[in-house]
């Protein structure tokens, strides 16, 4: 279990040759954002002026950010599930050519078919390191909508170095870790139901 | 027994400190369960992960922004209130000093306000509202102090965790089993309530009693309490052994650190019903409690003692 560091924007050859279980630390420009910016970028084609070709990691945000003086900073930084964005997932994706998503837990069926033919991964955390990721932005670069939606809605631009670990949850090869741990857990169930006596109990 | 007077000051200095530090400091009964599931984790991304999430918990404490979470929860008192004690306003002042605990701590950036209308979604930037912040009160005779717990219940954990059923009385234990093991697969899949957590499960009672024994065997009993009844205890344990058994490990990415406890309380229930109740608390369990005692002097601790059997 050897830690990769990606350099971003990140290349379709650079995702599609991760596999789920990789654990991966980030270098460069990524942004935020949640349920509101992706209704406008796919309802009402209202997209901020920014570059997709060179911002093309997204985080789904669920930090705190803090404004001292005029600078703002991340106080604690991580992400919100991911599954909520499930249904504009492959629009998203196509659209702004993500390259990967960060975010809390994992995303559907649609969207890892949108990843597997885009070249997408999703990247999700199993440590709580708020701090730590914090601490590892380096400069908050630019921020969209800031006044609209709030800090937390808001799409920043972070420059990050070494920012995870990550683990690779969905590849481009079809695969998602956690249906592939659920299914070892669903086996292990399988027994204790038996055990139980209850594996065809109906309630009354 | 003498009374035990309690300024409103001193109420609301309980209050503000109890859940300024829950959302701070990491408990010491979850500090020692993290480090042997460290210990005897077999899964090297699982062990990364946990050793990761203690350092990010007790490593930054000096920070004067530090927080175990960015989520600081669905802010929760629990009050325990000895026969002798007696509050400056009278104990409906609770209320009324439990909302300005949270005002002030939200504005002071201690909290993130996450409490919004349910339906319009407004939010406040207050973290109070109606029965807001949350209160439960219990008068015991057998103490001579009182007892402040802060509870921020987080909303991952809250919202993918929990789970309630009315059953008959016929489908009986088989029914029991059925109920917390269909609830325990579908909550720890993809790490949406934040595993290794405390799981809480409510037997009996009437529907909101049910759901509160379940609520608080997650978050008031300390971790490796045991209900004292043999057979309740037996199946806390062999629950526990089942979900570390399953793989499912930290955040359900795999690994055999899958939970940090079981916990399960009964209540006596009416005759026509078996009421059912699954409550998951992620790995943070932030609980402090904050007593002033019977000579006034004022402490804190983690291991509150909550249950009324």
């Amino acid at each position: 279990m050897a830690t990769q560091r990606l350099t971003l924007p990140l290349s379709e050859a650079d995702v599609r040759r991760l596999h789920i279980g990789d654990v991966v630390n980030l270098d460069g420009l990524i942004y935020t954002c949640r349920s509101l910016f992706q209704i406008d970028v796919v309802e009402q084609d209202v997209l901020p002026p920014m570059d997709f070709d060179k911002l093309n990691v997204m985080l789904h945000m669920g930090g705190i950010m803090k404004q001292v003086d005029e600078k703002w900073i991340p106080v604690s930084l991580l992400g919100t599930s991911s599954i909520r964005f499930e249904k504009l997932g492959p629009e998203i994706i196509k659209k702004l050519n993500v390259r990967a998503v960060i975010g809390k837990s994992t995303m559907g069926e649609q969207t890892m078919k949108a990843m597997k033919a885009h070249g997408c991964v999703h990247l999700a955390w199993g440590a709580l390191i708020g701090n730590i990721l914090a601490e590892k932005v380096i400069r908050v670069v630019d921020v969209y909508n800031l006044d609209e939606l709030g800090a937390l809605e808001a799409t920043w631009i972070f420059e990050v170095e070494n920012f995870g670990p990550f683990i690779v949850d969905i590849d481009t090869h079809g695969n998602n870790l956690f249906d592939r741990v659920n299914e070892d857990v669903a086996n292990r169930f399988k027994e204790a139901y038996e055990e139980y006596d209850i594996s065809d109990f109906n309630y009354t | 027994m003498e009374s035990l007077f309690v300024s409103s000051k001193t109420v609301y200095d309980l209050m503000y400190n109890s859940m300024v530090m829950a959302v701070k400091v990491l408990n010491t009964d979850v500090r020692s369960k993290l480090r042997e599931l460290i210990a005897g984790e077999e899964n090297a991304t699982a062990r990364l992960n946990l050793e990761l999430s203690l350092k990010n918990c007790v490593d930054y404490i000096e920070n004067e922004d530090h927080l175990l979470c960015p989520d600081t929860g669905a802010p929760t008192y629990y009050v325990r209130i000895g026969e002798n004690v007696r509050l400056e306003e009278g104990f409906s002042s609770l209320y009324k000093v439990s909302q300005k605990a949270i005002r002030d701590a939200t504005a002071a950036f201690k909290l993130r306000p996450n409490m919004v209308h349910p339906v319009t979604r407004k939010n406040t930037g207050t973290n109070v509202g109606f029965y807001a912040p949350h209160l439960e009160l219990r008068f015991d005779p057998d103490i001579d102090y009182m007892e402040v717990v802060a509870v921020p219940i987080s909303g991952g954990s809250e919202t993918s965790g929990t789970f309630y059923r009315m059953m008959s009385p016929m489908d009986g234990t088989k029914g029991i089993m059925k109920f917390i093991l269909d609830c325990i697969r579908t909550s720890i899949y993809a790490g949406k309530t934040c595993p290794p957590n405390i799981i809480g499960i409510g037997i009996g009672g009437t529907a909101d009693l049910c759901m509160k024994l379940a609520k608080q065997a997650a978050v008031l009993r300390p971790i490796g309490s045991r209900h004292p009844d043999k057979e309740i205890s037996e199946l806390e344990n062999r629950l526990v052994a089942l979900v570390n058994a399953s793989g499912n490990g930290p955040m359900g990415m795999g690994g055999n650190s899958g939970v940090l406890d079981v916990h399960i309380e009964y209540a006596a229930t009416h005759i026509a019903g078996l009421p059912v109740a699954y409550n998951a608390q992620c790995w943070l369990c932030r609980r402090k409690a904050a007593r002033v005692n019977a000579d006034g002097s004022i402490t804190y601790s983690d291991t509150p003692r909550w249950e009324y059997r």
